[in-house]
C-alpha cells in the first residue's frame, strides 16, 4: 500500500514538472523572441544611420536581463552548454550595437533569433527529440 | 569539484531509495526485465555525476520514471500468466522421470553439459539421482531429488 502511494505520488510530481517546464520553456522564448524582434526593427529603423542609440542600448540590456534571470532556471531543466550559446550571442550583439556597425548587429540579433527557435525547439518536448 | 561530490551523494542516494522502492527482487534472482532495470539504473545514475554541465535531473529522473514502469510491469505480471510468459518466460522441465528432454534443451539453446553443470553446483552428480529438474525464468536450476514423491506442477 506505501508503495503504491509513493508511486503515485511520483507519477504526479513528474506529471506536473514536465507540464511546467513545457509551459515555462514556451513562454520564455516567446518572450526572448518578441523582444529580439523589437529590437530588431528598431535597428532597421536606425537606417544608414549606428545603431548605437540609446532605444537600442535600452532593448538590449532589456533582453540581457531576461535572459539572465530565465537563464538560472533553465539551468535547471537543460545543458548549460545550451543556455551558453544564447547568452554568448547576447554579449555579441550587445558589443556590436556599442561598437560595431549596423551590419554586425543585425547579423548578431539575426543569430540571436535563429538560436531562440532552435533552442526552444530542443529544450523543450518534441517528436524529434523522442525518436 | 564540490559540486561534484554533492552530485554524486545525492544520486547515490536517489538511486538506493529507488532499488528499495524496487523491493527485494531486485537484489534477489533476477528475472529478465529486471535485468534490464539494473542495467539501464547503473548507467543513468552515472551520466550527470561527473559533468556538472548536465542537470542532476537528467540521472534522477530516469530513475524514478523506471520505478514506476517497473512497478506496474510487477503488478501486471503478476495478475497476468501471458504477460509474465512474455516478459520473463517460463519455467522449462528439463528432466523428468523418464529421462532428459532433449528438444527442450534444444529450444533454450543449452546443451548437455551445461545442464551437467548446472546440476553439479546443485550437488547432484548423477541424473538418475533426481526425479525433476527445473529450469526456472531467472536461469536457476530447481531439482527434486529420487524419492520424494514430489509431484511438480508449474
Amino acid at each position: 500500500m506505501k508503495r503504491w502511494i509513493v508511486t503515485v505520488i511520483i507519477m504526479l510530481i513528474i506529471t506536473a514538472a514536465v507540464i511546467w517546464e513545457q509551459t515555462y520553456v514556451n513562454q520564455t522564448f516567446i518572450n526572448l523572441e518578441t523582444k529580439v524582434n523589437a529590437l530588431i526593427i528598431s535597428v532597421e529603423a536606425c537606417g544608414d544611420d549606428n545603431a548605437d542609440t540609446d532605444e537600442n542600448k535600452a532593448l538590449i540590456a532589456d533582453i540581457e536581463a531576461y535572459w539572465l534571470k530565465h537563464e538560472q532556471v533553465l539551468c535547471y531543466l537543460v545543458k548549460h552548454t545550451e543556455t551558453f550559446q544564447i547568452s554568448d550571442a547576447i554579449s555579441y550583439a550587445k558589443n556590436f550595437i556599442e561598437f560595431g556597425n549596423k551590419e554586425e548587429v543585425m547579423s548578431a540579433l539575426h543569430k540571436l533569433s535563429y538560436l531562440g527557435k532552435v533552442h526552444s525547439y530542443n529544450m523543450g518536448t518534441s517528436l524529434e527529440n523522442i525518436i | 569539484m564540490l559540486t561534484i561530490v554533492i552530485r554524486v551523494i545525492i544520486i547515490y542516494v536517489i538511486t538506493i531509495i529507488v532499488m528499495r522502492l524496487m523491493g527485494k527482487r531486485q537484489i534477489g534472482e533476477m528475472e529478465p526485465f529486471e535485468l534490464v532495470i539494473t542495467l539501464i539504473i547503473a548507467d543513468l545514475a552515472t551520466i550527470p555525476m561527473s559533468d556538472p554541465t548536465i542537470p542532476i535531473w537528467y540521472g534522477i529522473l530516469p530513475l524514478l520514471v523506471i520505478h514506476i514502469i517497473h512497478f506496474f510491469v510487477v503488478k501486471l505480471q503478476c495478475k497476468s500468466k501471458t504477460i509474465r510468459n512474455i516478459l520473463s518466460g517460463s519455467p522449462v522441465i528439463v528432466i523428468s522421470p523418464t529421462g532428459i528432454d532433449y528438444q527442450k534443451l534444444k529450444e533454450l539453446d543449452i546443451c548437455k553439459d551445461e545442464l551437467m553443470e548446472l546440476l553439479r553446483s546443485k550437488d547432484v552428480f548423477d541424473i538418475k539421482d533426481i526425479d525433476y529438474a527445473i529450469l526456472e525464468s531467472s536461469g536457476k536450476l530447481s531439482v527434486v531429488p529420487k524419492g520424494e514423491g514430489k509431484k511438480v506442477s508449474l
